[in-house]
């Protein structure tokens, strides 16, 4: 792999990282705290209930973490550097 | 932080640094990573019931995440991963089913173990030494081509089989196949997820290039696909038996989220023969990690 290629991949990686930590933080203080209590009931009273929104919000997590970032890197213009 | 569902404290950066690490892992090789992340999570005092549970709702996003970026660059054939879903499953079932049927011997954690540890080394063997073959066949011919294979003998054999139907999946350059060979890798790899209790992307993937004659990147790719669809059982069938912490598994998959989309990025500078020798590495890591569980290191699940 190349100098240039490295340099773009850890530039990437950098930015990445930032954007993420960024969201981590208001991820922890909005999302967790508001699901865990009603999670949590869930799992002990209807678990095939809970199953259903466990994988729903998995997905969607992992659906909308995706589409975050490409924004943000996209904003950025950090595509070109792939 | 205490996770109430598992009735656990853990430090979530712990998980969000496991789920990065073996997010990177996926995302480049294409992966579960339960194998590492197992252990891992054991180690910060999980229960083992919820450490398999949890690993395999966190797979399932961070799947998604690595699948869709491998996506927009052009790695994931659509069609031959649907394809290995159903047989998949099936095989997972089968592999559950054998297990019970073993387990009346008693020693079956040992056996399944010792059978583990040598699929594991034999993968591992045999991918270092192809992607050698390779790199070397690439220096000495000159071949400009970015995925060579040092071992074509039973991708020959497999489409010289013509048992109809035949199919062809454009994505992957296969031109024709017969569809009982693509049944039948995702069968394999779902019986020996299923019996050994693992996810079966270190088995997919090296089936798919060396059985199917699938290019390294498009096998990363479409294997990541896959396990969407297996891993996504499985969460199902496991939060349903209670085996699952939620809130655990969205914490490990915010770091995976991140590792998967930097490591589906890093393989577009990566030859083909190059992924498959750093592959090597990894189901000797599982292997190694095995037999650590068997000398007592570790439990055995």
């Amino acid at each position: 792999m190349r100098r240039d290629h490295w340099k773009a991949l850890l530039r990437r990686a950098a930015v990445e990282l930032v954007i993420y930590g960024g969201l981590l933080v208001i991820y922890f203080f909005l999302v967790l705290r508001v699901l865990g209590e009603p999670l949590t009931r869930l799992f002990h009273e209807r678990p095939w209930l809970y199953a259903l929104v466990g994988l729903g919000l998995i997905i969607a997590q992992g659906v909308v973490l995706e589409q975050i970032t490409s924004f943000l890197v996209e904003q950025l213009q950090l595509e070109r550097l792939e | 932080m205490f996770f109430p569902i598992a009735g656990v404290t853990v430090n979530p950066l712990y998980l969000i640094v496991i789920g990065f690490v073996v997010g990177i892992l996926g995302g480049f090789f294409g992966v579960g990573g339960g194998f590492l992340a197992g252990p891992l999570m054991y180690l910060s005092g999980v229960p083992m019931n919820f450490v398999i549970g949890t690993d395999l709702a966190h797979m399932t996003g961070k799947s998604i995440v690595a699948a869709r970026r491998h996506r927009t660059l052009g790695h994931v054939d659509v069609k031959l991963g649907i394809a290995m879903v159903l047989p998949t499953i099936a095989g997972v079932e089968a592999g559950a089913r054998i297990i019970e049927a073993l387990e009346t011997t008693g020693s079956l954690d040992v056996v399944i173990s010792v059978v583990y540890t040598v699929i594991l080394l034999a993968i591992s063997t045999f991918t270092a030494w192809e992607s050698l073959r390779a790199l070397r066949m690439q220096l000495t011919d000159s071949l400009a081509a970015n995925d060579v294979a040092g071992f074509q003998a039973l991708t020959h054999r497999v489409y010289g089989v013509r048992m109809p139907p035949m199919v062809s999946f454009p994505a992957s350059g296969i031109g024709s196949i017969s569809l009982w060979a693509v049944l039948g890798v995702g069968f394999i790899t779902g019986l020996l997820a299923g019996a050994l209790g693992v996810g079966g992307g270190f088995i997919r993937m090296p089936l798919l290039v060396y059985v199917l004659g699938v290019p390294t990147h498009i096998a990363v790719g479409t294997d990541l696909f896959s396990i969407i669809f297996s891993a996504g059982f499985g969460t199902l069938t496991h939060t349903v038996k209670g085996n699952v912490d939620i809130l655990m598994a969205l914490t490990m998959h915010t770091g995976a989220a991140l590792g998967a989309q930097i490591g589906a990025v890093s393989t577009r500078y990566f030859a083909g023969p190059r992924i498959r020798l750093l592959f090597s590495s990894l189901p000797f890591i599982g292997a190694l990690l095995m037999m650590i569980r068997l000398l007592g290191g570790l439990p055995v699940h």
